[in-house]
């Protein structure tokens, strides 16, 4: 049915059909490739290519799966005079997510008697639980949103330090608080420093494997040693300033002439193309706070529990998933500046690329890729592939339904099941849980190997999670 | 001869209830209509010739509170039924009340509390109500039952309804079938069908005098109900999209396939 043509390793071509402006590009494995409900997103890869000002190709990520009009895992970049910017090419949880610290003490020595426990206490997770000291008013919304994680710093949330290890060092520039909704700053305002639910989580675990070692190296990062993920968005706030915008662009008629009224989407340079910039980058801003502000109490914790000095506790990298950016890329042959929407996709840069601070200029960015909760997760090197406009995958994506897991995994224990596997969980709700079971998603070993092959990025480490809190 | 009724049988998200009490099973969980009494096997074949309900979707409602019957020396606990659309149900429940008379079977002529009984006998009435709170239900048949030993039923024969809305599967997110006569009805059923989901959702629901006059209106008015619960007490649902693969359903019948993100 999509006729997909191989041009490179784990890379094909979706051909160009009548109203696609470009190609899709699909970077999978042909395993990958086999797994059932690939049709929808794959139709989606198709829509996106319809969109006004669409460059090279709509492109799928290794972990693709169905989404909200673009697909999850999808990398589209818009020329900057005739193209579009989409809230659904971003997605509702604005600049969703991951971060990550390593402490340079081996896992298995760490006192974990209670940290978990601990954890799970400091930091609010679960539908509704939000911070319990941080009710934001108008004046910390403004200086928030513009100074991005600046703000959280500022207040003890953390270290300067912290910033370079930070995509876009902790800000997307732009951020106007003047046109987020009354709606979006209420959602927001008792939600900052909460995990929050659905798939975000705090991972605690083990480098089990380096595989590249003078990166590895070079980040401080090294086999045994303990590291902490952590996964969160901007919660009620990026998914209000999403809804609202959506509801203004599909009032204005913006979704006329798509072939999915999800895909609805302004010109850049159009009023309320600025307007959806400026109150996404207010939501990336917001979301950068909050994992820092996490970070701050799983720090706090390991002070608490094992006398681990919180400075001590180094951040890696913090990786957007959910965001649209102006950057400049090579395009046939010249470069161009463009709007690169990644939805459930990761920033890859490559080595020597300005962009990034002079520590990893020299390696590329790191690119974060958690997978499920029992498995395993990895920590990858960006290639810069021009291809995909320097972007890479995210996670492992979902393979079964949220309905499918809870129905599976009915009326079964599923925390000895877990800590049989050597995963102690704890969660706000059981059905989270049901719903996040490792089998509910792709093997992720299967994801980052179609990355590396494609080279998009190449593997530094896998990691072993052991102690995870879930939403 | 068969001691026989006709009811209502219903899906609801059921939660725990309290033990040690004779709880009724969730399959014998059902809306009494008309208690007949014994019945012989020539009526049961001229009951066939009732009259089928005139609405083609399972009626939707929601219970509201726990009651005890009767009222001096309660013996059974029962949950109260607030329709959707009471007068609909009113008119049916007379049009049946009428032909059971009609054709001489014996029926009360006492006021109708709508209700289902979900425990006889040994129950603790504190528990009982400290327990409850409010959740959405639908009727999934109309029945005639002949009732059996120890809170057992058995269907005698059946009249299905169509489900006005059900859950289907989606890879990330959570996604219903939505059916509805009319936009109003599709937002409804949405409503119900997100409480049937998460029954937390049911205080936010406005099931009544909202008229909706096209899909967009349906999603803006959903998406504002979710803003509620989450700014008091946290929302699983972020948003409904502006998804609008609405198809006709049957005939003149509306089917909405909702997305919500999570």
């Amino acid at each position: 049915m999509f006729n997909l043509k191989k041009i490179a390793p784990a890379t094909y071509v979706l051909p160009q059909e009548e109203g696609m402006k470009v190609p899709g590009l699909i970077i999978a494995s042909e395993e990958l490739l086999s797994f059932p409900d690939m049709e929808e997103p794959l139709k989606q890869v198709r829509n996106v290519a319809h969109l006004p000002g669409i460059v090279s190709y709509s492109i799928a990520m290794p972990d693709i799966h169905w989404g909200y009009g673009f697909p999850i895992g999808g990398v589209a970049a818009m020329d900057i005079e005739q193209g579009v910017i989409s809230p659904g090419g971003v997605g509702y949880d604005i600049n969703c997510g991951v971060r990550m610290a390593v402490i340079n003490e081996k896992f298995e020595d760490l006192k974990k008697d209670g940290l978990l426990e601990r954890i799970f206490h400091k930091v609010p997770s679960g539908v509704g639980h939000g911070t319990r000291n941080n009710t934001l008013n108008d004046k910390e919304y403004e200086k928030l949103t513009h100074q991005g994680t600046r703000w959280s710093i500022s207040r003890g949330f953390g270290y300067k330090e912290d910033l370079e290890h930070i995509e876009s060092f902790g800000v997307i520039e732009g951020a106007d608080i003047t046109v987020v909704s009354s709606h979006a700053k209420e959602r927001g305002k008792n939600q900052l420093g909460s995990l929050g639910s659905g798939n975000h989580f705090i991972e605690i675990g083990k480098i089990e494997t380096v595989f590249l070692k003078d990166i590895a190296k070079s980040w401080m990062v090294e086999e045994g040693q303990t590291y902490i993920l952590i996964h969160s968005g901007s919660r009620g706030f990026g998914h209000q300033i999403c809804q609202d915008m959506l509801k203004e662009l599909v009032e204005k008629g913006f979704a006329k002439n798509l072939p999915d009224a999800q895909l609805v989407a302004a010109p850049i340079k159009s009023l309320e193309g600025k307007k959806y910039f400026s109150a996404m980058a207010a939501a990336a801003n917001y979301a950068f706070n909050n994992r820092q502000m996490i970070l701050h109490q799983v720090r706090e914790a390991f002070f608490e529990i094992c006398g681990i000095n919180p400075q001590s506790i180094r951040l890696v990298y913090d990786v957007c998933h959910n965001i649209a950016k102006f950057e400049e890329h090579m395009i046939n042959g010249q470069k161009k500046e463009v709007c690169v929407h990644r939805k459930g996709a990761t920033r890859a840069f490559g080595a020597n690329t300005k962009e990034l601070p002079s520590y990893f200029q020299k390696t590329g960015q790191p690119v974060l890729v958690p997978g499920d909760m029992g498995t395993a997760s990895y920590l990858m090197v960006g290639r810069g592939n021009p291809l995909t406009f320097c972007s890479s995958c995210h996670g492992a994506g979902r393979a079964k339904s949220r309905v499918r897991s809870m129905k599976d995994w009915r009326g079964k224990d599923l925390i000895s099941y877990m800590d049989k596997k050597g995963v102690k969980v704890m969660a706000s709700s059981g059905a989270t849980v049901a719903e996040e079971m490792p089998d509910a998603y792709k093997p992720i070993d299967l994801v980052v190997k179609a990355a590396q092959e494609a080279n998009l990025a190449s593997i530094v480490a896998k990691m072993r999670p052991h102690l995870v809190v879930k939403g | 001869m068969k001691r026989c009724f006709f009811g209502f049988k219903i899906f609801a998200p059921w939660p725990k209830l309290p033990k040690n009490s004779r709880v009724l099973t969730e399959e014998n969980r059902h809306v009494t209509l008309a208690f007949l009494g014994d019945v012989s096997s020539k009526q049961i074949e001229e009951l066939h010739q009732v009259p089928l309900p005139a609405f083609c979707f399972g009626p939707v409602g929601t219970f509201d509170r726990v009651i005890f019957l009767p009222k001096k020396s309660p013996r059974l606990v029962a949950w109260n039924i607030r329709w959707q659309d009471a007068k609909m149900l009113n008119d049916f429940l007379k049009r049946l009340q009428h032909w059971l008379k009609k054709h001489d079977f014996m029926i009360q002529n006492r006021k109708m509390l709508w209700h289902v009984t979900m425990c006889r006998n040994h129950f603790k009435t504190k528990e009982w109500q400290q327990n409850f709170f409010s959740l959405p239900f639908i009727v999934d048949s109309f029945n005639l039952y002949e009732s059996l030993k120890d809170s057992n039923y058995q269907i005698l024969w059946s009249h299905n309804f169509l489900k006005p809305f059900e859950e289907t599967e989606h890879t990330a997110d959570l996604a219903f079938s939505i059916r509805g006569k009319n936009f109003t009805e599709l937002y409804y059923n949405a409503q119900l069908a997100l409480a049937f989901n998460n029954p937390a959702f049911l205080p936010f629901c406005v099931l009544e005098d909202k008229k909706k006059k096209n899909i967009e209106d349906v999603v803006i008015g959903l998406n504002e109900l979710i803003f509620e619960m989450d700014k008091k007490i946290g929302s699983p649902f972020k948003a409904v999209s502006f998804h609008k693969n609405i198809k006709s359903f049957k005939d003149n019948l509306l089917e909405w396939e909702m997305i919500v993100d999570v």
